[in-house]
């Protein structure tokens, strides 16, 4: 798909190549948000910087808000950028940048006058505790949320499981270590050993995205000499139903002497498969020759954190294949970037008639 | 005038109100049980069970 602007064309590709060419892991993104505002000041878009570094890009003036939400950071690593047999490589080619590229292109092909008005948004701290979407959720709701992920160009994604990560911290004097007592480290892996074995008497039968998972992402012993402490980091996955109230109360329920840190904590989302965005969006990928698949993730994303702030309709949707996320070989297709941008743009002048 | 296209739910029996717009392959949700169902043809209208979500990881 080729927008024609002022100038020349444009392309989803061309766009992402831009963005890929400047690295933005999470904490490091301004440079990217001053060179995208710039960009898309460039192609005629209304572009601002937040407060939260998060680049805002409004395109026409209409009463009713479809926001595009993205994301600028991307995990750490370098991936030589390269475009090779019609795919292109770098980190953050399907985990946001792709999507995000394919979202300004299908924006650059709808009208600037009518009912309704595109907001692009480009967030930081995605992979981090979503600073830039908590920023983003102090403004009023949007009618339609779409949160540019990488679902696949021919599949919606629904929903998302939620999350609690937190750590366990247990300090006690240093024993010597051939004394019958458990030390804090003993002590601390048992605790762990119950929470994730009552979890796996309730996840019996269920699939994945049902499941309550608990992940231990850090275990550490520290100590002074006379006094030592355990800490233990882990991620709580959390299905529809299961909400980070309850959660924390069963958490506070068990972790016996241990002091419990909440770090992050956001519910489950789960979209109907008829709202207004899932139904435009699977209609235009149909019209493009695709099966429209509809798929809930068992990861978390922004989507979490800002549907239960603006009680408003949304889905994720961006071309990419997500499970190359996060990985040495992170790449995207052109084709599927094209599609994509092309179902967007499908998607866009449907939900603005 | 638009003739209202309305389906049978399998699974409850109920009416389900298909949009003027309807496509073959498009999802609705019986307002009565809840199911989620695929329009598998519109004249005459016919509805299925749609198939499950797919789950998948990532993000």
């Amino acid at each position: 798909m080729s927008v024609a602007v002022a100038g020349g064309a444009v392309t989803a590709a061309d766009l992402l190549l831009e963005m890929l060419a400047i690295p933005s892991p999470t904490g490091s993104e301004w440079r990217l948000a001053a060179a995208l505002r710039e960009r898309l000041e460039g192609l005629g878009f209304d572009a601002t910087i937040d407060p939260a570094g998060n680049v805002i890009a409004t395109w026409g003036t209409g009463p009713e808000e479809v926001m595009l939400l993205g994301h600028l950071d991307t995990v750490a690593g370098t991936i030589a950028v390269r475009r090779e047999g019609g795919v292109i490589h770098g980190r953050g080619a399907v985990d946001a940048k792709g999507p995000l590229a394919a979202a300004i292109a299908a924006v650059l092909g709808q009208p600037r006058r009518g009912g309704t008005r595109l907001t692009v948004v480009g967030c930081v701290d995605e992979e981090g505790d979503s600073r830039g979407a908590r920023q983003v959720a102090t403004r009023a709701a949007p009618a339609h949320l779409i949160v540019l992920e990488p679902s696949g160009w021919d599949a919606v994604t629904l929903g998302y499981r939620g999350i609690v990560r937190a750590e366990l911290r247990l300090e006690d004097d240093v024993r010597h270590r051939a004394a019958p007592e458990a030390t804090v480290a003993d002590r601390m892996v048992g605790t762990l050993a119950r929470l994730q074995a009552e979890l796996a008497g309730r996840n019996a039968g269920l699939s994945p995205f049902h499941r309550t998972d608990l992940r231990v992402t850090r275990l550490d012993v520290t100590g002074t000499g006379l006094r030592e402490t355990a800490t233990a980091t882990f991620q709580l996955r959390l299905p529809p139903g299961l909400g980070t109230a309850a959660t924390l109360d069963w958490l506070d329920a068990r972790r016996g002497e241990a002091e419990l840190l909440v770090q992050f904590a956001v519910d489950a989302v789960h979209a109907p498969r008829d709202g207004r965005a899932a139904r435009a969006l699977t209609r235009a990928i149909r019209h493009r020759g695709g099966a429209a698949r509809h798929k809930v993730k068992t990861g978390t994303a922004d989507m979490n954190l800002l549907v239960p702030r603006w009680a408003c309709p949304a889905v994720a949707y961006g071309p990419g294949d997500s499970h190359l996320d996060h990985t040495p070989d992170e790449a995207i297709s052109i084709a599927d970037l094209e599609r994509g941008a092309g179902v967007l743009a499908d998607a866009l002048a449907e939900l603005a008639r | 005038m638009t003739t209202e296209i309305t389906g049978v739910c399998p699974e409850c029996d109920a009416q389900v109100r298909l949009g003027a717009d309807a496509e073959v392959g498009e999802i609705v949700t019986c307002t009565e049980c809840g199911a989620d169902l695929e329009v598998r043809s519109i004249s005459p209208p016919r509805l299925e069970v749609a198939p499950p979500e797919e789950e998948d990881w990532g993000e």
